[in-house]
């Protein structure tokens, strides 16, 4: 037996050229990949907060229901309660009167409240309105690019943003009551000269 | 004091009743009657549509709130006889291209295009090497030369006497 062994040809198993094309093969296969996660990753890390990152609040501009065209660099100096809602939201509808009724409260001492629908429609979103008989500028958040910029995590979500622009609160979900609202207000309110 | 002509004020009340109607039918605008057109018409724009909230479900298959509000748009604009391009763009405006269910094609998000495509073609590359290289024939030795007559006996002889070892 051990001599009939012995007797066959010496082949290379596999030829050097031919391993190597393997290795590069797999070096490329999990190069790639491993690329394309890094790459992924430090884009979805800077893009999105380098404002929030600073504490700031990212631009900020919209058309109300009513045609008026709201940026927030315009309301610099006062207190900003922007608000993301949306008429198929029933956790909104808990916070809508207490938004509403604070609103009317605050506007004469330099609150502004701004409301921002997300992913609605215009009849609904306007039935919503007329309901809870809001008079705070409100519009649609077309594309979602102002709740993309702000990361918001769902509807309800209400920033408060200070005088000078930063935003000091964020409240995930319904506010519940008016006390909780009037501590995130003292916050925002601008300083008295 | 100049009395002023009881024909000349019916005309004016006339005149103040017509414009208070002109200004009502103005200010509302009638959403249009949507009971001629089928849930199978709504479904078939809602088909190319996806649910903006859930993922990877069809706008015709979510059951959502918003979803529901989507499809009565849906509704609204084809009793207005709006065209399903026209729809689509409508939504498109509203929602983003996430409502399409596929990526922009646009800036960052040509990756998610064109890596796929990558993929599959330097995928298909390895496995044709790798394929290639299985079916290569595996190298044999070269045929020994045939053997003379002479050589054959001696062959017999030599077996001969090893086989007479053991008798």
């Amino acid at each position: 037996m051990t001599e009939m062994t012995e007797s066959l040809p010496d082949v290379p198993m596999e030829t050097a050229p031919a391993s190597r094309a393997v290795l590069i093969w797999r070096a490329i296969f999990i190069l790639v990949p491993l690329v394309f996660i890094v790459f992924l990753a430090l884009r979805l890390g800077t893009a999105k907060t380098e404002h929030r990152a600073e504490g700031l609040a990212p631009p900020l501009e919209f058309t109300t229901f009513e045609g008026e065209t709201i940026n927030l660099d315009d309301l610099r100096g006062k207190g900003v309660v922007v608000n993301f809602w949306a008429s198929w939201c029933d956790p909104c509808r808990e916070e809508a009167a207490l938004l509403e009724s604070t609103w009317r409260r605050e506007k004469g001492n330099g609150i502004v409240f701004l409301g921002l629908d997300y992913l609605d429609q215009e009849p609904a979103a306007k039935d919503y309105l007329a309901e809870y008989d809001i008079t705070y500028p409100s519009g649609p958040d077309l594309r979602s690019q102002v709740a993309r910029r702000y990361g918001i995590s769902g509807v309800p979500e209400t920033f408060f943003i200070d005088s000078e622009g930063k935003i000091v609160d964020i409240v995930v979900g319904p506010l519940t009551s008016q006390a909780q609202m009037d501590s995130y207000l003292d916050k925002i309110r601008p300083k008295e000269k | 004091m100049k009395i002023i002509p009881i024909r000349i004020i019916r005309v004016l009340i006339f005149l103040l009743l017509l414009a208070s109607f002109t200004s009502v039918a103005l200010a509302q605008t009638p959403t249009p009657d949507t009971s001629a057109i089928t849930a199978d018409q709504v479904n078939e724009v809602a088909r190319g549509l996806w649910c903006p909230l859930c993922n990877g479900v069809r706008l015709d298959a979510c059951e959502l709130k918003a979803c529901d509000q989507m499809k009565e748009m849906i509704a609204i604009k084809l009793a207005e006889g709006v065209g399903e391009e026209e729809i689509r763009a409508y939504f498109l405006d509203q929602y983003g291209p996430q409502v399409f269910g596929e990526p922009p094609r646009e800036g960052f998000n040509w990756l998610a295009w064109i890596l796929p495509v990558l993929g599959l073609f330097g995928g298909g590359l390895f496995v044709w090497f790798v394929i290639r290289r299985m079916i290569q024939p595996y190298p044999v030795a070269p045929a020994a030369p045939p053997q003379t007559a002479a050589q054959a006996d001696d062959y017999s002889q030599k077996l001969e006497q090893e086989l007479s070892r053991y008798d």
